[in-house]
């Protein structure tokens, strides 16, 4: 058949570009379906029953920024070498912008070791971190995300699927945690981001912050009751129900909004005019319950920190815009509502079911001014 | 299948659990360009006129026609200074699966351009805004997979998708410029010898298993 060796040399040419064509077909990028890396052990390690008196005291004489640094060197200290170099990052904002709302069957590019790659004291060390830059305020900062680790645990525990478990979220520190210089205490997973960036130990930047929970009404895992973001849907409820019709009127967008705007991979995404009701239009109860809105996101962090962003905001609440698509009740599928400020952004976008019926919500928290620390 | 599938490409740029994304591909060719659209139904029926029907069946009269009017109404070609709207040639729904969502109803259209006076099959800006206008979260996915010009197939790398999407900060859809490479008698050989050894491969694959 292949009778000279011209012949045979252009079938093997054939053969290997058809080969190529192939392969690069077959080429998958690691998305759904796609084996977890091995870091996602799916081990639940639920935040409510781990010890971390012993960090706390250690760090006891500190306060503030101080005690969260005190906190991470302490995790630092003793840290196995290769926990060390995926724990402890150098500053880039390329690395703080690696953040998502899915689990890890859907995104895999967050850093940081997951927790159940932690002895139980490290994981003892990491949750009085947390309630350090967190706050401890009930339903809020550290208990919020407490309650959404616990929601994983539950869709492990009622769906099978691998990728959910409280133990696949992560922390990192992108930059060294000091007195001088920038750096980001980092801590996310599914339906989670927590982002505080400190210059020379001041917070200069709380945001994006992702909050988000499947199933989202009450449910019981880990020992207790969760329902994490059950007063942020109330407050945004209350604020749009609390209008007259006329200022619903207003309020109301003319398209649906399926998605958050300014999500995940979309920090530029900023609308370039506002839309809405103007805050500064409104009567004063009315501004208080946009205020109360704001303040369940706010008080995500740790109290005095929190206290200092609100007076920004509300400084900034007459030319604050709220908008919404969909119903006031906050309660259907593609329910939509934004807060739009000079420096405030948050948006809450009630999603359909992925793994339980019902409706769940997607949620976050920017600055115009300040995500990222105002590093770009 | 076509939306899932590019949903789970780009799993690393979608950011919720909307439904996925509207996916167009491409074929360019002398004669003219075929658009295949792939749009989930459920946001397509957020976009769609009052007049038709939530729950109509959009491939039976009247709502197949008003489909069509809305579809091209929010697809046009520009090139040569003009501006031209393809024809819708077919209309069929048909069911997908995404990781997010489960199992959804696609609707699944052709259209046509032909070449001509008015029209450049081989670089032309789309301008797509269908569902867009009136669900700004939602995106398209655009890709060329067909163009015998440019050596390119179906089963090559995706490695010139683009997305259509609302830019909340010019407030706009921006039209999308399709831009073929110049006609190339080694690429079209090039083209041609690979189809052909993909066609060998799978007839050896054949023959070994029989």
């Amino acid at each position: 058949m292949l009778k000279t060796p011209k012949a045979a040399l252009t079938a093997i040419l054939l053969v290997l570009a058809a080969a190529a064509v192939v392969m690069a077909a077959q080429r998958g990028r690691g998305g759904f379906g796609a084996a977890l890396p091995a870091w996602y052990t799916n081990r639940s390690v639920p935040l409510g029953p781990v010890d971390a008196s012993a960090a706390e005291r250690t760090c006891t004489s500190t306060q503030g920024h101080a005690r969260i640094v005190c906190l991470a060197d302490l995790l630092k200290r003793e840290l196995q070498p290769e926990l060390l170099t995926r724990l402890q990052l150098p500053y880039n904002v390329a690395d703080a912008r690696r953040w998502s709302n899915f689990p890890p069957m859907g995104y895999r590019n967050r850093v940081g070791p997951t927790l159940a790659e932690f002895t139980p004291a490290q994981v003892g060390v990491i949750k009085a971190l947390l309630k350090a830059a967190a706050g401890d305020v009930a339903n809020e900062g550290y208990d919020e995300i407490e309650q959404i680790l616990n929601a994983d645990d539950f869709l492990k525990n009622n769906t099978g699927e691998s990728g959910f478990a409280s133990g696949n979220f992560q922390v990192a520190f992108i930059g060294t945690p000091a007195t001088t210089g920038t750096w980001e205490l980092y801590f996310g997973g599914h339906h989670l981001a927590f982002g505080s960036t400190y210059k020379d130990g001041v917070l200069v930047g709380a945001t994006p912050s992702f909050r988000g929970v499947e199933p989202f009404t009450s449910f019981r895992e880990n020992g207790r009751e969760n329902a994490p973001l059950v007063q942020e849907q109330a407050a945004f409820a209350g604020m749009l129900t609390g209008l007259t019709a006329a200022e619903q009127g207003r309020a109301k967008l003319p398209q649906t909004y399926t998605d958050l705007v300014v999500g995940p991979q979309r920090d530029d995404n900023f609308p370039k005019t506002k839309a809405g009701v103007r805050v500064g239009d409104l009567s004063d109860d009315k501004r208080q319950r946009v205020l109360q809105a704001i303040e369940t996101y706010v008080r995500d962090i740790d109290p005095p920190d929190a206290a200092v962003i609100l007076t920004r905001y509300r400084s900034e609440l007459a030319e604050t815009y709220v908008a919404f698509s969909g119903t006031p009740a906050m309660g259907a599928e593609n329910d939509y509502v934004r807060i739009d400020g000079p420096s405030v952004w948050i948006e809450l976008s009630m999603q359909p079911g992925r793994s339980l019926p019902g409706v769940h919500p997607h949620s976050v928290w920017r600055d115009r001014t300040s995500d990222y620390g105002g590093n770009r | 299948m076509a939306a899932g599938l590019m949903c789970a490409l780009f799993a690393g740029e979608a950011s919720a659990h909307p439904m996925p994304n509207s996916v167009i591909t491409i074929s360019l060719a002398d004669a003219g360009a075929r658009f295949d659209v792939a749009i989930p139904l459920p946001d397509l029926r957020l976009a769609l006129p009052a007049s038709i029907p939530a729950t109509a069946d959009l491939r039976l009269e009247p709502q197949r026609t008003a489909l069509i009017d809305y579809l091209t109404a929010h697809t046009a070609l520009e090139s040569t200074g003009a501006v031209v709207r393809p024809v819708v040639e077919s209309v069929a729904v048909d069911e997908s699966v995404d990781e997010n969502v489960g199992r959804y109803q696609e609707l699944r259209v052709r259209m046509f351009a032909a070449a001509g006076p008015r029209f450049a099959p081989r670089e032309f800006s789309l301008h797509y805004d269908a569902v867009i206008h009136q669900v700004p979260t939602h995106y398209t996915m655009v890709r060329v997979v067909q163009d015998s010009h440019a050596a390119r197939l179906a089963a090559q790398p995706d490695d010139n998708a683009r997305v259509i999407r609302f830019d909340f900060a010019r407030n706009e859809v921006a039209a999308l410029p399709i831009v073929s490479a110049a006609p190339s008698p080694w690429r079209e050989r090039r083209a041609a010898a690979m189809i052909g050894a993909a066609l060998l491969i799978g007839l050896v694959s054949l023959r070994r298993r029989a």
